[in-house]
């Protein structure tokens, strides 16, 4: 194959990576590094090189959109970001006491059946509640588009989703993945968030989670460009794409295309757990 | 709050285009002398031998190399995440917002020792 086939693949691979990223708030990553490593057998440090650059490139591309309009809640994002950053480090220490594979199994089940709640919850019944107590404190309640308009929400669970971010930070820096799935579910689940307010928070924190492990991946040489010029090239132009197609979207539509995803990526890591890619 | 989001959405914006030229053009650079070249799979497969650095980064400047120009790129991507949530910080340090102001610089000190002391 030559280089320019390859380029030319990768560049529309990314592109829909992009593009299910911007709208399911889990980042490129999901798509490329599987293609990487089962389509074209690169190796796994250099395809997690190229998903952190796609999972940044969407971050970015999405953040101009989103911010714009009005979905992402910048202090919600800020503050379960600190949860992940300290999860991060906790789970830095800890890798020489664990065994990966048992975590990766028992994360991908706790995925799947996160996957079917997110399937099976019906659309913001209960955004008209009271906020919790830090949540009034921290002032994160706020309000976001909708087809009527301007539509203010409220937060629920503040300690519940900050401690889902501190083992999604954790588990990101055990594993390396799976940490915009949870940071969805942290602010769909626990702080019942209108499902478009999460999933474009999640893509704000994403790139900022992702840069974390990318500072080592860049040092160690495994950012590759040939690898990575043709996915930032698609995913900034999927995630562009992805972002203006959301507000036309039903958020019942999106739980299921999220739900879909994740049930692959929860997947690929029981089959990583059991043979080892 | 809402009027943070402008700034930060503004250094969103030319950071993605700076990002993305300096990608593109080294992208076409490259293709246009070794398009037809086949993909060197084996590179892929084992740990690479040039680690990358600020300072092998910053050389090829000296004598740009279209690759050269895509890795500035990417690093250009990499430091727009430093460079939003320091914006947050300061942000929020000028709105008074002190609550803010400290969660945003902690998670700012975790990025710069992640992504750049480190590196």
């Amino acid at each position: 194959m030559t280089i320019l086939t390859f380029i030319l693949i990768l560049c529309v691979v990314a592109f829909l990576a992009g593009m299910l990223g911007a709208l399911t708030g889990l980042g490129g990553g999901v798509v490329i590094t599987p293609v990487l490593v089962l389509l074209f057998h690169v190796d796994i440090h250099y395809a997690i090189g190229a998903s952190l650059i796609s999972v940044m490139a969407t971050s970015t591309g999405t953040a101009i959109a989103y911010l714009r309009e009005g979905y992402t809640n910048l202090r919600i994002g800020m503050f379960l970001e600190a949860g992940a950053v300290i999860g991060a480090l906790i789970g830095a220490l800890l890798v020489p006491f664990l065994n990966s594979s048992v975590i990766i199994l028992i994360f991908g089940i706790v995925l799947i059946y996160s996957a079917y709640l997110t399937w099976r919850r019906k659309q913001e019944e209960d955004s008209l509640h009271s906020s919790h107590p830090w949540a009034v404190a921290l002032q994160l309640p706020s309000d976001y588009p909708t087809l009527d308009g301007l539509k203010s929400y409220s937060v629920q669970g503040v300690p519940k989703a900050f401690g889902i971010m501190t083992i999604a930070g954790a588990l990101s820096g055990l594993l390396g993945i799976g940490s915009g799935a949870l940071k969805v579910l942290a602010m769909d689940h626990a702080m019942r968030l209108p499902y478009k307010v999460a999933t474009t928070t999640s893509n704000f924190m994403i790139g900022i989670t992702a840069a974390v492990s990318a500072g080592l991946y860049f040092s160690r040489g495994y950012i590759d460009p040939l690898l990575s010029f043709p996915v930032v090239l698609g995913v900034l132009v999927g995630a562009i794409t992805g972002a203006k197609m959301l507000p036309h979207i039903h958020s019942q539509r999106l739980r299921i295309i999220f739900s879909g995803v994740v049930c692959i990526v929860a997947l690929q890591m029981i089959y990583k757990s059991l043979v080892g890619f | 709050m809402e009027n943070l989001k402008p700034f930060i959405g503004r250094l969103m914006l030319i950071s993605t285009v700076i990002c993305f030229m300096m990608v593109l053009m080294g992208g076409i650079f490259f293709l246009v002398s070794y398009g037809h070249d086949p993909v060197p799979w084996h590179k892929y497969t084992s740990y690479p031998t040039i680690p990358t650095t600020y300072k092998t980064i910053g050389d090829d400047l000296k004598n740009p190399t279209p690759l050269g120009i895509v890795q500035l790129g990417l690093l250009v991507l990499l430091l727009t995440q430093v460079a939003r949530v320091a914006l947050t910080a300061w942000l929020f340090l000028k709105a008074r917002d002190k609550t803010f102001a400290i969660i945003s610089f902690f998670v700012l000190l975790v990025l710069l020792y992640c992504a750049i002391w480190r590196f």
